[in-house]
């Protein structure tokens, strides 16, 4: 389970969170949609422990612990895990080589005993048929040379391979042709489990006819300002985002 | 005007006074022009152009005197080199304080490939050992002029034409004294025509004390042949490691010199390269992992004089603590090389903020149908770069030492012997740990 209490989170003293509270229990998807500039991708980096925020007041807790004073490879350890708007490329290290990095760094972490490589491979190269990982993208270098739709699936494989219990789903949907949103969308579902919980991070709708969510949270200037069923989607998709700016103004 | 010389001038001019390698007149003459060349120069500073980055007459203080070729088994050898390298099939040559090993080593190269101990050559003046000292075409600087004045030993190299050599040379110098010393070598290659040769060269010591070396390598690489060098150095942090290779590319030759320093005291890679035949390419790369008060030069000179030859040179530099790295590249076409192509690129990571690296690329270009492009750039670890990795799981330490591996990576890939390179790219990781 993951709770933000009263979270104030500033940039270069600049306030994007202006006090966040948000639960989201084990097996629940949550979806949080708003506008451009309204804080969800700072939101989905603080949880994950990007460094350049300083968080001025409140908490985040993952199944009861503050993970505040976590670094992000122990963030990983313990259990969450974010999926990238924009992957990034890094030229030289093999797919493969960094899979298996990621992989036995997390175990160790968790105190289980690392892979050998006949098992890593098996383990890597199934995931990926599931995905449509094709086989010689693993032989490159991470994410270079890969489509918009190879890099999201990259990122939804790694998310299948670190074994995470909260998924952040940072605009997976952006640069995504209908076809690639399908088998994303797929990757992602086939992942729900009553044990792992997802919180899936959107400006558009239409990313939720797929990955269909329990609760949808609405953000403008870093708050949350209304909350309620899978209905609410439809409703901004419909009306936008502009009402919500008033109540503000 | 009389010059004010320091301690280690002077002790090289007496050195040169006593250094006396047995030869014909014509190499006698040779060996006293350059000695009168480097008392006329001295020990280069920061104010000669080509020494600016690397001020030697401050950074030697004395210098060190050659010791006698000292005892050394196969056994000591191959535990310095370390399992991995000396498992590699070579031909071994064993220069054991600067001098040829013949017990030591595997000079049957085969067919009529040979090797001659360079005090052997120029005892008996063999004829094929005359053209040292003349592969180079600009002037001596004065090191290259010390080293003629100096060489007490090294080695005569011959590759007959179209011999394809079944294994690569693996030259190996090894140190055995027990205090500070020098060694003055020079190795001379004819590679004949469509002859095919690997070299690797490695610098070795029993018990890790400072030293200074002067290494000149002179290579003439024949019409059509085939010749791929990979040095490696891991010198102690006060030796002065000064190593001149000077090539002459016939029509078509493929010439390749990758050379991998890692730490050491002061170290100065030249390279010069003339193009002499038409069609002819060479590649001179490297990488430079310098950590503690290193210093590592690389000033290299690809000259032109041909048709449509090729050049590329990719250098990878890692600096942490107060490493500094210097690199000074001039491509040199000469008129009426047209379609020259060529490519030069340095790069360097800084880890600390008291790391320095001096980049100097030049062009001189005096053709007009040339295709010919530099560059140079310096950075730090890419803060979202390591952000990703860690959001992977990776710590950070690990995520560091990954991307420094991608950085090096890219140079690494050149060296076209999978063993070595696994050897090359090992070396690196084993220093990023140590760092």
């Amino acid at each position: 389970m993951l709770e933000i209490k009263n979270l104030h989170v500033e940039v270069e003293g600049q306030p994007i969170l202006n006090g966040i509270d948000l639960v989201i229990p084990d097996g629940e998807v949550h979806a949080i949609m708003g506008p451009n500039g309204s804080g969800k991708s700072t939101l989905s980096y603080v949880i994950a422990g990007k460094e350049e925020y300083d968080i001025t007041e409140g908490d985040i807790l993952y199944n009861g612990e503050s993970i505040l004073e976590m670094d992000p490879a122990e963030r990983v350890a313990a259990g969450l895990f974010l999926a990238f708007q924009y992957p990034i490329e890094i030229p030289g290290v093999a797919t493969m080589t960094f899979l298996r990095t990621a992989i036995n760094a997390v175990r160790k972490e968790r105190e289980q005993d690392e892979l050998s490589i006949p098992d890593m491979m098996k383990l890597i190269q199934g995931k990926a048929k599931d995905l449509g990982v094709k086989p010689e993208m693993l032989k490159r270098g991470l994410n270079v040379g890969f489509s918009g739709g190879e890099k999201k699936r990259m990122e939804i494989l790694q998310m299948a391979l670190l074994d995470p219990g909260m998924c952040i789903l940072d605009e997976t949907d952006s640069g995504l042709d209908i076809d690639a949103l399908r088998i994303v969308s797929e990757g992602v579902n086939a992942l729900r489990s009553e044990n792992r919980s997802m919180l899936v991070i959107t400006h558009y709708q239409r990313l939720l006819n797929y990955i269909v969510p329990d609760k949808v949270h609405v953000m403008t200037d870093g708050k949350i300002v209304r909350t309620g069923g899978k209905e609410l989607a439809l409703e901004l998709e419909d009306a936008g985002y502009a009402e919500y700016d008033e109540e503000l103004a | 005007m009389e010059l004010v010389r320091t301690e280690a001038e002077t002790g090289l001019i007496s050195l040169s006074e006593e250094a006396k390698i047995d030869g014909p007149a014509w190499l006698k003459e040779l060996q006293e022009t350059a000695r009168a060349e480097f008392q006329a120069k001295g020990l280069p500073n920061r104010r000669v152009e080509e020494w600016k980055y690397t001020d030697l007459k401050s950074a030697m203080k004395v210098a060190f005197k050659p010791v006698d070729q000292g005892d050394v088994t196969e056994a000591q050898i191959n535990e310095q080199l370390g399992a991995e390298l000396a498992a590699i099939s070579t031909h071994k040559l064993v220069f054991v304080d600067g001098q040829l090993n013949e017990q030591l080593s595997d000079c049957s190269l085969g067919e009529l490939s040979e090797v001659l101990s360079l005090k052997a050559a120029l005892a008996d003046d063999v004829s094929w050992v005359q053209s040292i000292g003349t592969v180079q075409q600009n002037e001596r600087d004065a090191v290259q002029a010390l080293n003629l004045a100096l060489m007490q030993g090294g080695a005569a190299i011959k590759i007959a034409d179209r011999h394809e050599l079944n294994k690569p040379i693996h030259l190996i110098f090894v140190s055995t004294a027990t205090s500070e010393s020098s060694v003055a070598s020079r190795l001379f290659f004819e590679i004949g025509a469509a002859a095919k040769v690997e070299i690797i060269e490695s610098h070795i010591s029993l018990e890790d004390k400072p030293s200074q070396t002067n290494l000149v390598t002179e290579v003439l690489v024949g019409d059509w042949a085939k010749v791929r060098h990979v040095k490696f150095t891991n010198d102690h942090k006060e030796s002065v490691h000064l190593s001149n290779v000077i090539g002459k590319l016939g029509k078509e030759a493929d010439y390749g010199l990758f050379q991998a320093t890692l730490d050491g005291g002061l170290t100065r890679n030249q390279v010069e390269i003339r193009y002499d035949g038409d069609e002819a390419k060479a590649d001179i790369s490297g990488v430079a992992l310098l950590s503690g008060k290193s210093h590592a030069d690389l000033t290299l000179v690809m000259d032109h004089a041909a048709l449509s030859c090729e050049s590329r040179e990719l250098f990878k530099t890692v600096l942490d603590d107060e490493g500094r790295a210097v690199f000074q590249g001039k491509v040199i076409v000469q008129p009426g090389a047209q379609k020259t192509d060529g490519e030069m690129m340095s790069k360097a990571l800084l880890l600390s903020e008291t790391a320095e690296f001096d980049s100097k690329p030049e062009l001189e270009i005096y053709a007009d149908d040339v295709l010919c492009g530099h560059g140079a750039t310096t950075g730090q670890i890419d803060d979202d770069l390591l952000f990703y990795l860690k959001a992977r799981g990776v710590p950070d330490e690990e995520a560091r030492s990954l991307l420094i591996q991608a950085f090096v990576g890219e140079a690494l890939e050149l060296i076209e012997n999978d063993d070595l390179r696994d050897y090359v790219i090992n070396q690196t990781l084993a220093w990023y740990e140590k760092a």
